[in-house]
């Protein structure tokens, strides 16, 4: 998944990946076609992030537009002291907690505390050790989609942040603004429910799922 | 929360050396802990692959044109086909639902009758004229729509301008 081939610009060897600090040095000399590399490179997984986070589709579209148009315009700003997809997702992240504060319809009580005195405690595995061939399965699909939309917006958001990103706790505390004890709580909890709402899956064998899809209709 | 799970996460994460490996129940948990990280992981993934390429074409268009460039030639046609006024239209809905009708029947009636605005459907394969109401306000002569109470709005923001057509069931109460 996300097999995004690094494109080369026109009139540069599409056979040789070209660096993203070479395309970002060009893009900022006026090449657009080295912008639009980056943007053939990552808007997929800046996509994935987005909408991991918003859960619609349109405002996860809407929000990676609007970060690479304010990418390129503070091109000048990127130091080059991370990768620019570091750099991407940042501003993607930005926006997308923006546009939930904006939007937020609902405000949910949460638990961000470490509560040391509840026996909330994570479940042991869930589908014999193979998500790769459940995930071919739609009911689990759509089961997951389900789980991950019930989850407040916090933790929605530090759950995308860590697993697909791979943040630290120290990196999601900044960006979430917030402490590495609340980050630590809200992955926690999201997971824990995450478990809670996917664990009648462990009735079901991992190794015959059903409702699989077929083969052509997984990219 | 168990103190001992939070250790356990904290070393699935790596934020800690895994200590849990020698006690199968907490082999148990970290290995759900990395399930869960595949799931989630792939789930979300293919969520990105399933959005047509003709979207990410055509914001690329729009991020060109922002950028002070003209559309590239090769996903031009996708510019045609896109969204674009949809989003608009969803975005403007999701701005001022709330003043004009609760309920989730309308947005079916306002998504029909908008499909009818665009003059073709999705899969036509000729380019659609995507903002004509932003130029030419829709000029409406009349307006038959048994069984519901239509309302027209011309809606202009930041975007251009919209024609949106609102029709309320007879049979739906606000807000039910």
């Amino acid at each position: 998944m996300n097999k995004e081939g690094p494109r080369a610009s026109t009139g540069r060897d599409a056979s040789a990946p070209i660096d993203d600090h070479d395309l970002v040095r060009a893009a900022r000399g006026g090449d657009r076609e080295a912008f639009r590399t980056l943007f053939e490179r990552y808007h997929r997984r800046a996509y994935s992030l987005a909408y991991g986070v918003l859960r619609n589709q349109d405002d996860a579209l809407d929000v990676v537009q609007d970060a690479f148009i304010k990418a390129h315009e503070h091109l000048d700003k990127f130091e080059g002291a991370s990768s620019f997809y570091t750099w991407l997702y940042r501003i993607v992240m930005n926006l997308a907690i923006d546009l939930l504060r904006k939007h937020r319809r609902v405000s949910p009580v949460e638990l961000d505390v470490l509560d040391a005195g509840s026996d909330d405690a994570l479940l042991p595995r869930l589908l014999g050790g193979n998500p790769g061939r459940a995930l071919l399965d739609k009911e689990i699909r759509a089961r997951i989609d389900a789980a991950l939309a019930e989850l407040s917006e916090n933790h929605r958001t530090v759950l995308v942040l860590r697993e697909l990103e791979g943040l630290s706790y120290e990196e999601m505390a900044r960006a979430m603004n917030c402490s590495k004890g609340t980050i630590m709580s809200r992955l926690f909890h999201a997971r824990r429910n995450m478990q809670k709402r996917l664990v009648d899956l462990l009735e079901r064998p991992a190794a015959a799922p059903a409702n699989e899809i077929d083969d052509d209709e997984v990219a | 929360m168990k103190p001992h799970d939070i250790d356990l996460m904290q070393e699935a994460d790596g934020e800690r050396p895994r200590a849990g490996e020698s006690d199968p129940a907490d082999r148990d948990k970290l290995a759900a802990l990395d399930e869960l990280h595949e799931l989630v992981r792939g789930h979300l993934e293919a969520d990105a692959d399933a959005v047509p390429a003709a979207r990410f074409a055509e914001m690329w268009n729009a991020i060109d044109r922002s950028i002070g460039a003209a559309p590239a030639k090769d996903s031009a046609e996708h510019a045609a086909q896109g969204p674009g006024l949809w989003r608009r239209l969803s975005r403007w809905l999701d701005r001022y639902r709330g003043y004009l009708i609760t309920g989730t029947v309308s947005a079916g009636a306002v998504a029909a009758l908008a499909l009818l605005l665009r003059g073709g459907s999705e899969t036509d394969s000729k380019p659609i004229e995507t903002m004509p109401a932003a130029y030419h306000p829709t000029e409406i002569e009349s307006l038959d729509t048994p069984g519901g109470t239509p309302t027209v709005f011309h809606v202009k923001d930041e975007d251009g301008a919209s024609t949106v057509i609102w029709v309320s069931p007879d049979d739906t109460v606000e807000g039910i």
